[in-house]
């Protein structure tokens, strides 16, 4: 259920946060702010909000900016918040749930690179059972306009590419394990149990 | 002894000289790896990230291989063993999750076998006398800083491998080996893993503090135990020789010092080769 808030500047969701502590279970109700988790994040200096802020966003049910926040994505799950947190709220766990929450509603436009990476990724898997490498990397380069464009970024990329490869290091023939119709069934059956929960 | 091996995805491509020193000194140690018939990924950062129930249950088929054959199983990428322990965890808690996870990988999944790092076996099961009286090359003048990384030590109730903020179980090996290994304030930080390919500033920040500081102590070599750690500090740090060190996979030098041949293939792989140094401390030819 959603209401606006007292000035009028916020949707707030009052559901939200029960439904992300039950899918969850990361006890981010205990949360009391000691900022811990804020001072020990890799990323929190390069993204919009820091893990506590989250986790209080989310018990103030502000859904949309919650599940359109770039942390979410940009958290790298190093689990550095989870070995410190004095009450052990389970924020890598919490970040996983708003992340598969955001993928079924709308994400930030701006991580949607990201997003693509770990979908390439995946696809590569179910169809090969293992990661070719070098497939993944052109994967995740061609489906993204931005990356493509013309920079000193992408020439630095092609170099180390080419390094790479002249080591030896990109195999160039994937790999298809036997049982790669037994990865495609459990990708099948993931999705069906995904699809009877939304249901 | 013998031990189920799951050799990961890396370790056939970008990781090949991980993958060789691994089995070069699982053989020179005796332990015999049976490596998992027809092992399939165990769905990295990207399956937990997008869907809980397949980042559990990529890991679970690879587990009930392990289970039909009877045998723990040994990994060495450390993104790979906490993809299994954590599955291990939950599913172990939760037996309703553990049928679904059954269910959908089609397989029976009793959880009776654990998975351990390469590093856990050596220390372990092997032991750090046993390595010191096989030492036919002990590594004098390297000065290591052991970079853990995250998924060694983290989440701590999940992998139980060390102590979480000052592991010391890679630095005690380095000394059994002969070298010196240096205290340094990095040993756990992140190398930013998969944003190492979409967000490469980020990467070159958390990269840049961790070479810089490794320099800084007095180090020569950086040794670490994960293939995406490796990977992220050998070609996303600064090239010139004052600002980079080598990057050594912890199995790499415990080969140079058992006194192991046919290494030279492996350094060849490395962006930043670690052939000047080791050549300097007459380690290798």
């Amino acid at each position: 259920m959603q209401i606006k808030s007292q000035a009028g500047l916020e949707v707030i969701d009052l559901d939200f946060c029960e439904q992300v502590q039950q899918q969850s279970q990361s006890h981010l109700e205990r949360c009391y702010q000691c900022y811990t988790c804020a001072l020990g994040c890799p990323v929190a200096f390069a993204t919009d909000y820091t893990p506590n802020q989250i986790i209080r966003m989310v018990q103030a049910g502000l859904r949309e900016k919650v599940l359109q926040s770039g942390l979410i994505w940009l958290c790298a799950s190093c689990e550095t918040c989870v070995a410190r947190c004095p009450n052990e709220v389970d924020i890598v766990k919490l970040m996983d749930t708003l992340r598969s929450m955001s993928l079924q509603e709308q994400p930030a436009k701006r991580v949607k690179d990201v997003i693509h990476m770990h979908k390439t990724f995946l696809k590569n898997v179910e169809k090969r059972g293992r990661i070719h490498e070098l497939g993944f990397i052109i994967g995740m380069k061609m489906g993204s306009v931005e990356t493509l464009k013309p920079s000193v970024q992408l020439l630095e990329d092609a170099l180390l590419g080419y390094k790479m490869f002249s080591r030896g290091k990109l195999k160039l023939l994937p790999h298809r394990i036997q049982g790669v119709n037994h990865i495609k069934e459990i990708y099948r059956k993931v999705q069906e149990k995904k699809n009877q929960y939304n249901q | 002894m013998k031990i189920g091996y799951y050799p990961g995805c890396s370790s056939e491509g970008t990781a090949l000289e991980y993958g060789q020193s691994i089995e070069a000194v699982a053989e020179a140690l005796d332990i015999e790896l049976i490596e998992l018939e027809d092992w399939s990924c165990c769905g990295a950062s990207s399956g937990h990230c997008t869907d809980e129930t397949l980042s559990l249950a990529l890991p679970a088929r690879n587990m009930a291989i392990a289970e039909k054959m009877g045998q723990d199983m040994v990994v060495s990428c450390a993104a790979c063993y906490v993809r299994f322990k954590a599955t291990e965890h939950e599913l172990k808690q939760d037996a309703q999750k553990r049928q679904e996870i059954a269910e959908i990988i089609g397989m029976p999944l009793e959880l009776k076998y654990t998975t351990r790092h390469f590093l856990e076996l050596i220390y372990h099961e092997i032991g750090l006398d046993k390595i010191r009286n096989r030492v036919r090359k002990p590594l004098t003048g390297l000065k290591a800083v052991c970079y853990y990384g995250c998924y060694l030590v983290r989440p701590p109730k999940v992998t139980r491998f060390d102590n979480p903020e000052n592991p010391t179980m890679m630095d005690e090996l380095m000394v059994a080996l002969g070298a010196e290994s240096i205290d340094w304030p990095c040993k756990i930080d992140c190398c930013s893993g998969s944003l190492a390919f979409t967000r490469v500033h980020i990467a070159k920040k958390l990269l840049a503090t961790i070479m810089q500081t490794a320099i800084d102590v007095g180090a020569n070599c950086i040794v670490t135990a994960c293939p995406l750690c490796q990977a992220n500090l050998d070609t996303r740090t600064p090239m010139s020789a004052r600002k980079a060190l080598p990057i050594l996979y912890f199995s790499e030098l415990l080969a140079v010092a058992l006194g192991l041949e046919g290494m030279e293939r492996w350094w060849r792989r490395h962006i930043f080769r670690p052939t000047k140094l080791l050549r300097s401390l007459n380690l290798i030819t």
